[in-house]
């Protein structure tokens, strides 16, 4: 295969993933500057490995797989907390025209419970929800029995209802 | 993190509650239509599994440029959604992943990157992709795409059919295979748009085979529909041949009971009739189609 036709692929893949991938690694890594490092980590070292690419989980599985150990790589490199929430109030986007005012607050009380989660979690957490990935995918991902994610995410869930009610009534 | 809420606080009652929810949650990986605790928390759940799948994109983002792939083309504006998904239906997906996204946008384009990446990959590689025969998917939700979705056209099945599922009873026998399609497929395992799905049920009473599509339309009913037949040589036993058009997530279900004239069409409300009018109902695992 031509090198211009992988990177005409490697750009449609940009095109469609590259903004999610952002997003979960801004969600993860509480920066913008190194999420969009991450972002581009994530497609050249897709675009470099892409030959030891063996077809047992999807393409995008195999993105996220990245995606995940680049941002818990750096976070662990730069032994780094999570800032304060209100610094993600700046990095993610002005709310949609057609989005209802109580969709927005919802959407930002989110953010401050998510931000209150352990980075590993969050990040488990958003491989589930926000990437649609399988428990199965995840559980190989992390190196864990799909199982104990699918218990550690169920149990999660309630308190970030919680946190999210508490949140609006606050 | 793991033994406080992210309030920082609980009390005994909440502690109790969450662990209810918490079942609820595993139950429904299995049993789709698993009832919640109340419907409030099943609104809020819908709710909250809705708001993690359109989390809000960065405010700005510099062009990239990585070395040796040119920068990717912003992406056309997409409204987020402002509707909630069903209590009982599996998480949405996010916009991006959408059928109507991909369709519409980005559906062509995606499939011409996967196959060049795929061609890509040395034949030797492709072809040592795990086993075929694969348990039944508890894969990521799906949202039923909208009815604007253009149709995709599936070719027909070129190879003999790949067992899924076998679901045994005393009365009955229900056995899903996967016809499996000229398309492209991240793993060899996967079912996608362009499979068939090969549903065989031999109920020894009188039963009724359905798929739903993201526990949302009827696709196939049998007997009824065009895709049903009965299977030559086989007494009693259906088949419904269905092609697989769209992604999603998919519902087999057969029933067997007496009555089970006049049921109604949506899924929830099939299986509460069909237990009220005393039939029996095989759910089978969802089934996620890529």
């Amino acid at each position: 295969m031509r090198s211009g036709q992988l990177n005409e692929a490697f750009e449609l893949l940009m095109a469609v993933y590259g903004d999610p991938l952002t997003t979960f690694a801004v969600r993860i890594l509480r920066n913008s500057e190194q999420a969009e490092d991450v972002r581009q980590q994530v497609f050249l070292e897709a675009m470099q490995g892409i030959g030891g690419f063996r077809g047992r989980s999807s393409l995008w599985g195999w993105l996220c797989g990245i995606a995940y150990h680049r941002c818990l790589d750096l976070l662990k490199r730069l032994r780094q907390t999570a800032p304060t929430i209100d610094d993600l109030e700046t990095l993610v986007g002005e709310p949609d025209a057609v989005m209802e005012q109580d969709r927005v607050a919802k959407q930002r009380a989110l953010d401050r419970c998510l931000g209150k989660l352990a980075h590993r979690l969050r990040a488990q957490l958003l491989l589930r929800y926000f990437f649609g990935l399988t428990y199965q995918e995840i559980g190989e991902m992390v190196n864990e029995p799909h199982g104990t994610v699918q218990v550690r995410i169920s149990r999660i869930l309630p308190q970030l209802r919680r946190c999210l009610r508490d949140e609006m009534k606050g | 993190m793991n033994e406080r809420n992210p309030n920082g606080s609980m009390i005994a009652n909440d502690h109790d509650a969450e662990r209810a929810e918490a079942a609820w949650l595993l139950d429904r990986e299995m049993d789709p239509t698993a009832l919640a605790p109340s419907p409030e928390i099943a609104h809020d759940y819908a709710e909250l599994e809705d708001l993690l799948a359109n989390l809000r994109p960065l405010r700005s983002k510099k062009s990239l440029q990585v070395d040796g792939i040119p920068a990717a083309p912003a992406r056309p504006a997409v409204p987020y959604p402002v509707s909630f998904a069903s209590s009982r239906q599996a998480p949405p997906r996010p916009w991006w992943r959408g059928a109507a996204w991909k369709w519409s946008a980005g559906g062509a384009t995606l499939v011409a990157a996967a196959t060049m990446i795929m061609l890509a990959i040395p034949p030797d590689i492709r072809t040592t992709a795990p086993p075929t025969t694969v348990p039944p998917t508890t894969a990521p939700p799906a949202v039923a795409p909208p009815a604007t979705a253009p149709p995709a056209v599936a070719p027909p099945a070129t190879a003999p059919p790949e067992k899924i599922a076998l679901l045994e009873a005393i009365d009955t026998e229900l056995e899903i295979a996967k016809g499996v399609g000229k398309t492209v497929r991240g793993a060899a395992e996967e079912i996608a748009v362009g499979d068939h799905l090969i549903v065989t049920a031999r109920p020894r009473a009188k039963g009724e085979l359905r798929i739903y599509q993201a526990d949302g339309p009827l696709l196939v009913r049998c007997p009824g529909s065009p895709e049903c037949r009965n299977l030559a040589g086989d007494d009693g036993a259906q088949v419904i041949d269905l092609a697989l058009v769209e992604p999603g997530r998919y519902h087999v279900i057969l029933v067997i009971g007496p009555n089970l004239d006049a049921l109604p069409e949506s899924m929830s409300d099939y299986l509460d009739a069909a237990r009220a009018a005393g039939a029996r109902s095989l759910v089978a695992q969802p089934i996620d189609v890529h």
